[in-house]
């Protein structure tokens, strides 16, 4: 079995990125991740969506739904 | 494409426990956006909030509304799509048109289901490591799973 190595992508490097952000404050909200910075937290996804399309109108943004501290079941 | 490819992911360091969320790209038509969805093995389908299938420009106003049962028996409206999910690491890439189930309520956490993830991919949760593991199937496998399940 062979693990899959080689060049991060642009959405693993602002996920690896995300992982070793300080999220504290931002549990239960969205964040945006694009080009290692972060944008938000925020309640909605669309205010977020817009600065990124503002500030980086050729990249794709990561969105992530920071989970809360409480347990989970889906 | 070498066999037995797998792709590595690590929880997602949320306090206090670690979850299993990964990072994927959705596509719908050319709109793009990365999204850090909760692999659960407990749903049939993909589930994202209406607000991500905005960002993707999906028309949904024509699609049926339709209940999908959650935890509690708890009925939630969902309308039913599909999109392409993209697990990209280096020279690999792997691409497959999804089922979704569109949450009207637009701030749950997107969730990654079994179909047809799990059809495609043997997924091992390395839960003592915080690690999640694709590894991808190789078509004798597929034919092994399919004789099996019409036994």
């Amino acid at each position: 079995m062979a693990m899959v190595e080689g060049e991060l992508t642009e959405t693993e490097k602002n996920f690896g990125w995300f992982t070793q952000a300080n999220i504290k404050g931002c549990e239960g909200q969205w964040v945006a991740i694009v080009d290692g910075k972060m944008l938000g937290p925020n309640k909605k996804i669309e205010p977020l969506l817009k600065e990124a399309k503002k500030r980086y109108p050729n990249k794709v943004p990561l969105v992530v739904k920071v989970p809360t501290e409480e347990p989970l079941v889906a | 494409m070498r066999d037995h490819m797998v792709l590595s992911y690590s929880y997602f360091p949320s306090k206090p426990l670690p979850r299993p969320i990964i990072p994927v790209r959705l596509r719908h038509n050319d709109k793009l956006l990365d999204v850090g969805m909760l692999l659960d093995s407990g749903s049939d389908f993909s589930m994202i909030p209406v607000s991500i299938s905005e960002a993707l420009g999906m028309n949904i106003e024509g699609l049926k509304k339709t209940k999908t049962i959650g935890i509690g028996g708890i009925p939630i409206e969902v309308k039913m799509s599909e999109l392409d999910l993209i697990l990209k690491r280096g020279r690999e890439e792997y691409e497959m048109s999804i089922p979704v189930q569109i949450n009207l309520n637009p701030d749950v956490i997107p969730l990654l289901g079994r179909i047809p993830l799990f059809d495609e991919f043997d997924v091992i949760f390395r839960q003592w490591k915080n690690q999640i593991n694709l590894k991808r199937m190789v078509e004798k496998d597929k034919e092994k799973r399919r004789k099996r399940s019409r036994k």
